[in-house]
């Protein structure tokens, strides 16, 4: 039992954080925002629950998933957006937008605000980012001027904008998002939504008359006629500006058909008859409007009731994504690797056994909850795990944390576990970084649709660059300790030889079989097997550095030193053929170029290198002397 | 003799064959940015050398070898080495099956680097083509109308012709056409007095008021090599000239009248013709709804070989493309606001050898490392 006690404990403590982010996330105040948030809309070609669409919206603008109210709490985004699409008079005020560009700060003629810091953190840890933020309102003067920039911007290719331009362009894209967003459940031109639902069924007949006998040359109405152009005026812009898709309809088609507000509004207005949904809208935007919270809680019961109607299994599988974004799995299992990371440096120091037990057991959690959080996304999109760049670091992570827990589990040395927490952690905070692009849920490009091969190629060419990536990190550690501690003598030396070892040869497999199994989807699809595309190429650099090592091995020509060394190189190439081929902006495989991106991506092969020229220094000045 | 099959059969020339290989498709990519990945790819993968000018004089030195020099390489290591210095054994099968699925992969890029061809077909809605266009290279076309109502005769020069100032002439033509300038890629101006010498030597058709400047080939994937010539017609028979012409890629067929005989010429995209035609019934390009994002884009064609007596529907769409007569026809774009369709056509003669390069690879590699994997637990279940 004794021995059991790290693993035991790790595990619950982990598990009960788990389980503390299943709660109910919103403040359990009067108005039920889980249940408000759970309703599916349809954005980027998708269904997706409101609290998605909050998120990703708040992640665009804030680049947090959260916002703090008055008085600085912090609230999940859902709040924020109903109150943008219901009140958005009172959502226009909160200071929303980051702007951290001081240029752009500067064109918008902007104030500095102070930080909410007290002096004492602010001497610790700086002003924070508070004062980067603004309001709708804060910014609404230069709204034009904002759209002229971006306008200009827009029109150079995105390598050739400079710090500024790009700023300017996101902030016009959140910009369009926000006001997209606002207008999208109503146009907020009349307090009441139910009582423009009735006046309009009421007075369809009469309008329709008018124009019509206006048509025909007859005489007409000319009061109902103007009106009806007016709100026909009005129904067009709000068609324009509104965003989000509202409004499913089962049209007989293989899938729902959806629809924008002010497309129903339109029909009402043609036909007369306004359907359930769109006036459980209308009473769960008026509840909110009249603060009648009760109200607005049973509304939204109602309208789920009606979209049900629709089509039963709408609001289930929203609910799905929603409690996908309650759990936050990748953020648990981030924290849990480092909080492993600090168990495994703390085993080197005292009580090896007992931490290191308590990492392995952390770790295989982390794994687990890292597992359920792929297995959410695959049942969200239906598709193989790996979709975009954001979804291939999640996995990376994955399957390089995966292999250590193999290694760890064979060689109990500790290195397993200390480099599936560095992998995992690492992989997770860049996948995060990448997520700030938006939804990263998004719908397939025609090119990838295809289960078959993003099953195969594509999952396993991801594996190859786990492998490569955990032999050059081990590599990594190894040569920082042998050159800087006494920790290595021979047998630890020759343990780490044939983890590395080991591990380049899945490399070589995983990323030979998935550089050709992907020349082979290329001649399906495309009538050729290789088009020297920069994704292609870095996938053969990752092939041939793979068969380099194994080579060098083979032929006698390295030994543990000269191993570790090439593997750290792998590092540097994986991460090259991974990134760095992307920020080409060219070719079939081209996502655009991320700016910031590049220089962390320098940095990390400077380090690379910096090691490799680390091992170069003579063993006899080394401080593990193995040899 | 032996040092020199030793030399070539050595762990050595692999290791740094496969390092050169490294730098070799580093800087290569890295070229695709200024060359795109057409040009970049002849420069450095499709070449012996790669080559430095030096300023000034204008002389070349390679400086690094090329893709065909560390592939020919590498192929005669791999092939000396099974025969020299490996050793056969059962233990050894996986790496000699890796071998021959790697030989197989270098044999089957040199073919097709060599043998493939790409080229389009655009294909309207209710329209029907039995040619593709060869998206790098053009040619030089005279066609005579004066045969019949129905059908011209196109006598197709290959630009090869004009790149080397070769006069073009048939037996069946009273005239020869030869070549005063040629340029790979060229930018079109309004002629005025600016115009260079020769230019202002263009007397008939379109160059009257356009003419141009040389520009240097590209190789990227949107940009397109405007193939230019300045033509002189002259009679066969008496060497009198005709008339000087400027014709450019994308310009319309320039008419003139020869002994009382209509012709045209034109330079336009490399043609090749099939015995089969198709047809386009449908192009239609779906988006995710609410969205720009394509979801998918199909055409509908229909496929008719008269003198086998085929015909028949097919659906091309995303990953599943065509494969009629050696020919891929894969979907590739659209135009004219999703009325025209725009069909890849490959031939690849080599396209069999990977999959068998695969298989071998895959089972090879496998097979290695299962047996690595299976002595490394049996050691480690001795100790314990």
């Amino acid at each position: 039992m004794k021995q059991r006690l790290p693993w035991i404990i790790s595990i619950t403590v982990l598990m009960l954080y788990f389980a503390s982010n299943y709660r109910k996330q919103s403040p359990s105040g009067e108005i039920d925002y889980d249940a408000f948030g759970n309703t599916p809309v349809h954005l980027n070609g998708r269904v997706q629950p409101l609290d998605s669409v909050a998120r990703n919206a708040l992640l665009g603008m804030r680049y947090k998933r959260t916002f703090k109210d008055e008085n600085g709490k912090k609230t999940p985004a859902i709040v924020w957006l109903t109150e943008l699409m219901m009140r958005p008079d009172l959502a226009h005020e909160r200071p929303i937008f980051r702007i951290q560009d001081e240029d752009v700060r500067a064109l918008l003629k902007l104030p500095n605000k102070p930080s909410n810091r007290s002096k004492v953190m602010i001497a610790l840890l700086g002003p924070g980012s508070d004062k980067f933020y603004y309001s709708f309102s804060e910014i609404g003067p230069s709204l034009k001027t904002i759209s002229e920039q971006a306008q200009q911007a827009s029109e150079l290719e995105d390598a050739q904008r400079s710090r500024f331009q790009r700023a300017v362009i996101t902030l016009a894209r959140a910009l369009s998002n926000y006001t997209g967003l606002s207008q999208s459940l109503h146009h907020g031109q009349v307090a009441s939504f139910t009582q423009e639902l009735n006046d309009l069924e009421h007075f369809a007949a009469e309008g329709i008359e008018a124009v019509n006998l206006r048509q025909q040359g007859a005489e007409y109405d000319e009061t109902a006629f103007n009106q009806m152009m007016s709100i026909g005026f009005l129904y067009q812009g709000f068609e324009q500006s509104a965003k989000l898709l509202t409004f499913p309809q089962d049209t007989g088609g293989e899938e729902l058909d959806w629809n924008k507000t002010s497309h129903v509004l339109r029909q009402v207005l043609r036909e007369g008859g306004a359907s359930e949904i769109i006036r459980s809208y209308a009473a769960v935007i008026d509840s909110y409007r009249t603060d009648d919270f009760q109200a607005f809680n049973e509304n939204v019961q109602k309208l789920h009731a009606d979209l049900r109607a629709v089509d039963p299994t709408l609001v289930r599988k929203a609910s799905v994504e929603q409690q996908f974004n309650f759990i936050e799995p990748f953020y648990i299992a981030a924290t849990g690797y480092v909080i492993a990371f600090l168990a495994v440096i703390i085993s080197w120091v005292r009580w090896p056994q007992i931490m290191n037990k308590a990492a392995f057991g952390l770790i295989c959690s982390c794994a687990a909850i890292h597992t359920i959080g792929i297995m959410f996304r695959i049942y969200i999109i239906g598709y193989a795990p790996v979709i975009n760049l954001y979804s291939s670091a999640v996995f990376v992570g994955w399957g390089a944390v995966l292999l250590a827990i193999l290694l760890e589990a064979i060689f109990k040395n500790s290195m397993g576990n200390a480099t599936a927490a560095i992998i995992g952690f690492a992989t997770l905070l860049v996948a995060h970084h990448l997520s700030v692009g938006g939804d990263t849920l998004e719908m397939l490009r025609a090119v990838l649709d295809n289960n078959f091969w993003l099953a195969t190629h594509v999952i396993i060419i991801t594996l190859g660059y786990s492998a490569t990536f955990l032999a050059g990190t081990i590599g990594f550690i190894f040569i920082l300790m042998s050159v800087l501690s006494h920790r290595v003598d021979k047998k630890t030396a020759r343990t780490f030889g044939s983890m590395v070892y080991g591990i380049v040869c899945f490399s070589t497999l995983f990323s030979f079989v998935g550089t050709i199994l992907g020349g082979i989807w290329a001649d399906q699809s495309w009538g050729r097997f290789w088009g020297w595309d920069p994704k292609e190429n870095g996938a053969l650099l990752i092939v041939i550095w793979n068969a380099v090592i194994l080579h060098c091995r083979w032929g006698g020509f390295v030994k543990t030193r000269g191993l570790m060394m090439l593997a750290v190189f792998g590092n540097v190439i994986c991460s090259w053929s991974w990134f760095g081929t992307n920020m080409l902006g060219i070719g079939l495989h081209a996502y655009g170029f991320m700016d910031a991106a590049f220089a962390y991506l320098s940095a990390y092969m400077l380090a690379q290198v910096a090691v490799i020229g680390l091992a170069a220094i003579p063993t006899r000045y080394w401080k593990s002397q193995f040899v | 003799m032996r040092p020199f099959i030793k030399f070539f059969s050595s762990f050595e020339l692999a290791i740094s064959c496969m390092a050169l290989s490294v730098v070799l498709v580093f800087i290569g990519t890295i070229a695709q940015v200024q060359l795109g990945i057409h040009g970049a790819t002849e420069l450095y993968f499709y070449s012996f050398f790669l080559y430095w000018e030096i300023p000034g004089i204008g002389v070349s030195i390679p400086y690094f070898p090329g893709g065909y020099t560390i592939g020919f390489l590498l192929l005669i290591n791999l092939v000396t080495a099974l025969f020299v210095r490996f050793r056969y054994s059962w233990k050894k099968t996986g790496v000699l099956l890796v071998h021959f699925g790697v030989i197989t992969l270098l044999i089957g890029e040199l073919i097709s680097s060599m043998m493939q061809v790409d080229s389009a077909m655009i294909i309207d809605e209710g329209g029907s083509s039995n040619y593709s266009e060869d998206r790098q290279i053009a040619e030089l076309a005279i066609t005579d109308h004066s045969r019949s109502q129905e059908t011209d005769r196109v006598y197709a020069f290959p630009h090869v012709m004009m790149e080397n100032k070769q006069d073009a002439r048939h037996e069946e033509l009273p005239f020869t056409v030869s070549v005063n300038r040629y340029m790979a890629n060229a930018e079109l101006r309004r002629r005025d007095d600016t115009a260079p010498s020769d230019a202002l030597t263009v007397n008939q058709g379109i160059g009257l008021n356009t003419y141009a400047i040389p520009l240097p080939k590209t190789g990227k994937m949107d940009d397109v090599n405007r193939t230019t010539a300045i033509l002189t017609v002259f009679d066969n028979a008496n060497g009198e000239v005709a008339g000087t012409w400027l014709a450019s890629l994308g310009f319309p067929q320039q008419k003139f009248q020869f002994q009382g005989k209509e012709y045209s010429m034109e330079i336009r995209r490399k043609r090749y013709y099939y015995p089969f035609d198709i047809k386009l019934l449908d192009f239609s390009h779906d988006r995710y709804l609410g969205t720009n994002i394509p979801m998918n884009f199909s055409s509908d064609i229909e496929l008719t070989h008269p003198q086998r007596g085929e015909k028949r529907e097919f659906l091309i769409y995303m990953n599943h493309p065509l494969r009629y007569d050696g020919l891929t026809f894969f979907q590739s774009g659209f135009a004219n606001e999703d009325t025209t369709t725009i069909l890849q056509v490959v031939s690849n003669p080599g396209r069999h050898l990977p999959y068998i390069s695969c298989i071998l690879i895959f089972l090879g590699l496998s097979v290695q490392f299962g047996i690595g994997l299976f002595s490394f637990t049996q050691k480690r279940l001795k100790k314990s």
